[in-house]
């Protein structure tokens, strides 16, 4: 796949931010963005059984996890359904959650589509380490 | 530096390792706070920077564990939160931690609370080094027993009360405390430049005798002085100088080793000069016993005006209770002196300062 110019990208994700947090480094970017893609796999999987199972505090925590990781590879919208699911499990408000799950489930589906055409330009990759 | 990453999160693992190694740093991850506190129990790391909500023991926890346990050197603890508020941070200062992050992270920003911690760190290497540097000048006259651990509470105790007085009050703060409290050990650092025949001795000094033993206040003085200048900036230095070279100035004229008067005896050197007279007065030593608190009180009562600043006899008179409780505190057992043929009685040429 051919890079995707940043702009095609911010739809679901800030690669501008993203790349200045991972100091500039295509590399970087791309291990963090593989790590995402592993960690909420598994998360949201967990996230959506816990929902099942009406596990209040699971719902919580798993949320509070993919928030912060969302908030680290920039993926802000992901980052706010995230943020209201855990808001309203802490308020044990479950009501309105399998709703904003939907929406999770359905922006995510569009991040690793976007992530899928990402590929790092060899020419601006820089040593991060 | 090795630092310690606790973060359950992979995601914000990666980054934060990388960016600690990509800043110079060694970095070990934890992904869970059991396995962390172990780590923190071998000694290895001094900086630890931790997610604040993991499953099982939180960042918070953590803090309260490493806060709650004595070790080697302070471990200086940053939190990472997703969470906003006051009563968040609040919590987290209560628990014990050092800094906060708020997620998403910046590389500089973690770049530069890292160097703030870092800086405290430095700090408490050099008190450590400052305490050592005495007590290794001081291990050559054992007979005085936890003398620098008296000396400093002495003249904290002497420093926290001009702090409140108009006169002082501009002169000294917070940090002229502590400075004294950090370099008030250093006042007989040049006794390691004295022979033993001199400073072992158990008896009165002949004349000569005493006028070697009266250069250790230069001795001293030169050695930091010689610091001071390597060292431009370092304030503590400053005091340490005239710490070391004044404190048997006597507030008439008549101390060593060079007979100023007053307040042309830096302030520091006012307040040592009790501290020492005081301690020697209140343990027992080769030449003297042990006196009773009221004794050394009356003997210092008696020095105002001439060996000693009014101002700070007023200052002992008004602290009084805390001399005596740092007196009581420290009171440990001297080893076993040899015996000597001629114990002199305490005489004031015996006694610092005399």
């Amino acid at each position: 796949m051919s890079f995707q110019p940043a702009d095609q990208l911010a739809d679901v994700f800030d690669m501008e931010d993203l790349l200045a947090r991972c100091l500039g480094n295509f590399d970087f970017v791309q291990r963090v963005l593989n790590k995402f893609q592993e960690r909420c796999d598994e998360d949201l999987a967990a996230l959506e059984q816990a929902m099942v199972n009406a596990d209040t505090e699971l719902v919580a925590r798993l949320a509070h996890r993919l928030k912060g990781a969302s908030a680290n590879a920039s993926a802000l919208r992901l980052r706010e359904h995230a943020a209201a699911i855990e808001d309203a499990a802490r308020r044990r408000a479950l009501g309105a959650v399998p709703q904003r799950l939907g929406e999770l489930r359905q922006e995510w589906d569009r991040f690793t589509a976007a992530v899928a055409q990402f590929e790092p330009p060899a020419i601006h990759a820089v040593s991060a380490s | 530096m090795h630092v310690l990453v606790v973060e359950d999160d992979c995601v914000s693992a990666e980054i934060l390792g990388s960016w600690l190694r990509h800043f110079g740093y060694e970095v070990t991850t934890a992904d869970n706070g059991r396995d962390a506190f172990e780590l923190v129990r071998t000694g290895r790391f001094r900086l630890v920077v931790s997610d604040w909500e993991m499953p099982g023991m939180s960042g918070v926890e953590i803090c309260r564990q490493i806060r709650g346990r004595s070790w080697g050197s302070y471990i200086y603890v940053i939190l990472v939160t997703s969470f906003e508020g006051v009563d968040n941070v609040v919590e987290g200062l209560n628990a014990g931690a050092d800094d906060f992050l708020t997620k998403p992270l910046q590389p500089e920003e973690l770049r530069m609370r890292l160097r703030a911690g870092e800086r405290i760190l430095s700090l408490e290497s050099r008190d450590i080094i400052i305490f050592a540097l005495a007590k290794l000048a001081e291990s050559r006259d054992p007979q005085t027993g936890a003398h620098l651990e008296r000396i400093r509470e002495y003249c904290r105790a002497l420093a926290e009360e001009l702090s409140h007085w108009d006169k002082f009050r501009d002169v000294i703060d917070g940090e002229y405390v502590q400075l004294l409290y950090l370099t008030s050990p250093l006042h007989d650092i040049g006794k390691v430049g004295i022979p033993d025949r001199v400073l072992l001795k158990p008896g009165r000094f002949t004349p000569e005798e005493f006028e070697v033993m009266k250069r250790h206040t230069i001795i001293g003085g030169e050695t930091l002085n010689a610091a001071t200048q390597a060292h431009q900036g370092a304030e503590f230095l400053r005091m340490a100088y005239d710490i070391a070279m004044t404190h048997h100035e006597r507030f008439d004229g008549s101390g060593y080793p060079r007979g100023l008067r007053g307040e042309e005896i830096p302030l520091c050197g006012r307040i040592l000069a009790l501290a020492d007279v005081y301690d020697a007065l209140t343990t027992e030593r080769v030449y003297k016993p042990r006196f009773e608190h009221e004794l050394a009180r009356r003997l210092i009562l008696e020095g105002r005006g001439q060996h000693f600043d009014p101002d700070i006899v007023e200052a002992f008179l008004r602290r009084e209770s805390d001399f005596i409780t740092i007196s009581q505190r420290f009171d440990v057992a001297l080893p076993a002196i040899e015996p000597a043929n001629s114990l002199a009685p305490a005489t004031p040429a015996n006694l610092p300062g005399g």
